[in-house]
């Protein structure tokens, strides 16, 4: 028998159970949307957790601090030559006068140290250069490339680098962000394993009822394709039904919850990040609803087909 | 041919069984399973269709042992078998016509095959009308000559029809062995299971009587009381 041939009736027998059964299919699927919408919000929980995360990392800098009278050019070499370091995200240049305008804007409404500066009538401080990295992990390979530098190692100009003062708070920062991923991983794995299971569950009952019918193909002389396959081809098409359902679901919902978490996730705008993402949302969503329709419907029709 | 050799058939949790049973049909034989309910013949037709394991023996078909047949090879060897079973073992969710094309399309005849034989078959057995209906559209005696048409439909090596009268009316009843016997005329191998007088005596056949599972009696051209 040819392979069209038999893939036509296959998927023609399928698509007219599927229609056929409009209660078990319209059942199947609401579980299954059900199961894919608890599978997005995790992914949607691990975007806002990966921009809370990278919200605090970006506050962490290293500060390369210089004596007031160091030379500006040996300042922006040294400011080019730490910017092409890998881990270097970006490196700002902070003149003396902007670290003067900038102090006095922080103490602007303290008496004391407005009194002081001008009786001092001259800028006490130096230059300095803010050093991003890519992650709060990379730090120690940064500070230990820039030590290597010989005006640094030197510390002919160089007052001080705050890392080391900063060392405490950026170890524990990181490993904050390693128990909050591995707690974030661990959710998605349950959460994901019980719509999984759930969807199982519906699929069975599903199919428990088709058993008889499975039972009398197997008896007239059905192949396991014929008797399997028509299962199969259902079970893609409640995770192809439940996919579309939950993107046309997602999209009001996180319009909604966007303007929520824009307030309290620092600026995270979850609807714009679905919108942005929405074509591989779409991918990941529609292939896991059409795995687990077709595996799940493997399983349940797997045990009736020892006749 | 089909050789039942020392068969033997036990359950747990059943009273049916059949014990020690030697039985030799011949290739073309129209043969006659009587016996009240609960003696064996059911079973014995099970063990035929492999849809069991004997306790004990073995079932030939072909000087083939069918059930040291690999699983995959079942359907196969289940599709040159048509049966008739007692409870029909009709698929709900399809059509009538759809019913008998299903055992067509299994064994890979194409589209134009199966237009063309499933009327032919459902006018053979009188339900050219009912193309459409769903099995819990019909009647018992409709259901029972719908299961006749898609067991005769791919002109099987044997025919197994397991009390198909049982639930019919004399004149529905005369028409099915009709078809059986013109089935057998056609070559095929026919084993009918009863406990209908009327139709044993009528036909003048084989007749194998079962009771408590074992054979008691078999006889050419025999009648239901010897």
């Amino acid at each position: 028998m040819s392979l069209r041939l038999d893939i036509q009736r296959i998927t023609r027998e399928g698509l007219i159970n599927f229609w056929r059964n409009k209660l078990v299919s319209f059942s199947t699927i609401v579980i299954m949307t059900m199961a894919l919408l608890v599978m997005s919000s995790l992914l949607f929980l691990n975007a806002v957790l990966d921009f809370s995360l990278q919200q605090l990392q970006d506050r962490v800098d290293v500060n390369i601090y210089f004596f007031p009278d160091a030379p500006v050019e040996e300042i922006t070499d040294l400011q080019e030559r730490i910017a092409i370091i890998p881990e270097v995200r970006d490196v700002q240049y902070v003149s003396r006068e902007q670290a003067f305008i900038d102090f006095q804007e922080r103490h602007k409404n303290d008496e004391l140290i407005n009194r002081s500066l001008e009786e001092l009538g001259d800028n006490p401080l130096g230059a300095s250069l803010n050093i991003r990295a890519y992650a709060a992990t990379q730090y120690e390979a940064v500070v230990s490339a820039i030590e290597s530098e010989p005006v640094v190692a030197n510390s002919e100009f160089v007052e001080r680098i705050n890392y080391y003062d900063n060392k405490g708070l950026i170890e524990r920062l990181n490993q904050f962000s390693s128990i909050a991923r591995l707690v974030a991983y661990a959710i998605i794995i349950f959460f994901a394993i019980v719509a999984l299971l759930v969807v199982l569950s519906t699929m069975r009952i599903a199919i428990f009822a088709a058993k008889k019918e499975i039972v009398i193909k197997r008896l007239v002389g059905a192949e396991r394709r014929y008797t399997q396959g028509p299962f199969i081809v259902m079970g893609g098409l409640y995770g192809l039904c439940a996919s579309l359902l939950t993107i046309a679901m997602l999209y009001p919902a996180t319009r909604w919850i966007g303007t929520y978490t824009k307030t309290f996730f620092g600026g995270m705008d979850i609807f714009q990040y679905f919108t942005l993402n929405i074509i591989p949302i779409f991918i990941i969503i529609l292939t896991i609803g059409i795995l687990i329709g077709i595996i799940s419907s493997r399983i349940a029709t797997r045990k009736y087909l020892n006749i | 041919m089909i050789i039942f050799d020392k068969i033997s058939k036990t359950y747990q949790t059943k009273n049916t069984s059949v014990h020690d049973i030697d039985l030799k049909i011949k290739k073309g034989e129209f043969v006659t399973l009587i016996g009240p309910s609960g003696a064996g013949k059911t079973t014995l037709l099970r063990l035929l269709l492999a849809e069991e394991k004997p306790t004990q023996g073995t079932v030939h078909f072909d000087g083939v042992n069918i059930h040291n047949l690999r699983k995959k090879d079942i359907p196969h060897y289940r599709q040159r078998i048509g049966v008739v079973f007692q409870d029909y073992k009709l698929l709900e969710n399809k059509t009538t016509y759809e019913n008998v094309a299903f055992a067509m399309e299994m064994i890979g005849k194409s589209d134009s095959e199966i237009q063309a034989d499933v009327p032919h078959s459902l006018e053979l057995v009188g339900l050219e009308d009912k193309g459409f209906s769903f099995p819990s559209q019909l009647s018992g005696g409709e259901q029972q000559r719908l299961a006749i048409a898609r067991a005769i439909i791919n002109q099987p090596d044997i025919l197994i029809a397991d009390e198909p009268t049982g639930s019919l009316d004399p004149d529905s009843s005369h028409s099915v062995l009709n078809i059986l016997k013109k089935i057998n005329e056609l070559g095929t191998t026919v084993i009918l299971a009863t406990h209908d007088r009327d139709v044993v005596n009528g036909l003048h056949k084989r007749v194998v009587k079962i009771e408590n599972g074992r054979i008691t009696r078999d006889q050419e051209k025999g009648s239901y009381n010897a």
